[in-house]
């Protein structure tokens, strides 16, 4: 049944890699984080995460930027989940790429 | 951003983007169990950088295992759809497909057998096969995972 599907997710698999993704408490301190490759949150993002988790709780909601940390660019998404008094936060960074198109427009193309 | 489940060693969810109905729930929903489980084994075969499986013809599963705090592994599982009826639709209008050329297209993408579009069209095999060929020449691509590809914007 999904075998042209299955024959095709090599190639997902090929142009785009798992985003890492880092599970933080309401400090902002790593409750989980990648098990391969840089265990370690970039510390370019430190600023960014301090002002983050620097905010009243209730204003820490969903949030996505554009970054570049350390001359790679990325998308770096905070997502809160949990109740209020206990809560967790999934920090989710994806590298990209600026692919110029035919058209002239950009598109964002996530790399491995 | 595809639905992020974060589930502890016991496939229990600590973190998840899924809607709020779902998100209250403990348990990873059981679609996702059997695949989780077989990513699993991937992983811990050696995969370094996450695995990706099919859950269904429009799904993918992304699975990267995490260190936790405490010593016990966690899972992030990414959830996405990598196709769209819309995918279908484009296609037509940027190669000119015809209607039942684009409903061959539709079982294509499903995975479908050319005797099961044949079945749930009414028409022959050999009909399936010259539109799947006609398709293709208007794709200009040969193979039908060289179609399905073009059409999910994978090449």
């Amino acid at each position: 049944m999904h075998r042209i599907a299955e024959a095709i997710v090599a190639d997902v698999a090929l142009q785009r890699a798992v985003p890492r993704v880092f599970l933080l408490d309401d400090h902002g301190r790593p409750v989980a984080w990648p098990s391969s490759g840089d265990s370690r949150l970039p510390s370019g993002l430190a600023p960014l995460l301090d002002m983050y988790f620097a905010q009243e709780p209730a204003r820490r909601e969903r949030f996505c930027e554009l970054v570049d940390i350390d001359g790679a660019k990325m998308t770096i998404r905070i997502m809160p989940y949990g109740r209020r008094e206990v809560r967790l936060f999934a920090l989710v960074l994806e590298r990209f790429a600026l692919r110029s198109r035919q058209s002239g427009t950009r598109k964002l193309t996530p790399i491995p | 951003m595809p639905a992020l489940y974060i589930v502890d060693e016991a496939m229990r969810v600590v973190f998840s983007t899924a809607p709020e109905s779902a998100a209250t729930a403990t348990d990873l929903p059981d679609e996702l169990r059997p695949i989780v489980g077989r990513l699993r084994q991937d992983l811990a075969a050696g995969a370094e950088n996450g695995t990706i499986g099919v859950i269904s013809p429009t799904e993918l599963v992304r699975l990267q295992r995490l260190d936790g705090r405490d010593g016990s592994p966690h899972y992030a599982i990414f959830r996405e759809r990598f196709a769209t009826r819309n995918s279908v639709d484009k296609a037509v209008a940027q190669f000119k497909l015809s209607g039942r050329e684009a409903e061959v297209l539709d079982g294509l993408l499903r995975g479908d057998a050319t005797s099961e579009i044949a079945a749930r069209l009414g028409i022959g095999a050999t009909t399936v096969l010259e539109h799947v060929r006609n398709i293709g020449r208007k794709m200009n691509v040969t193979k039908r995972s060289a179609i399905v590809a073009l059409v999910f914007g994978l090449r």
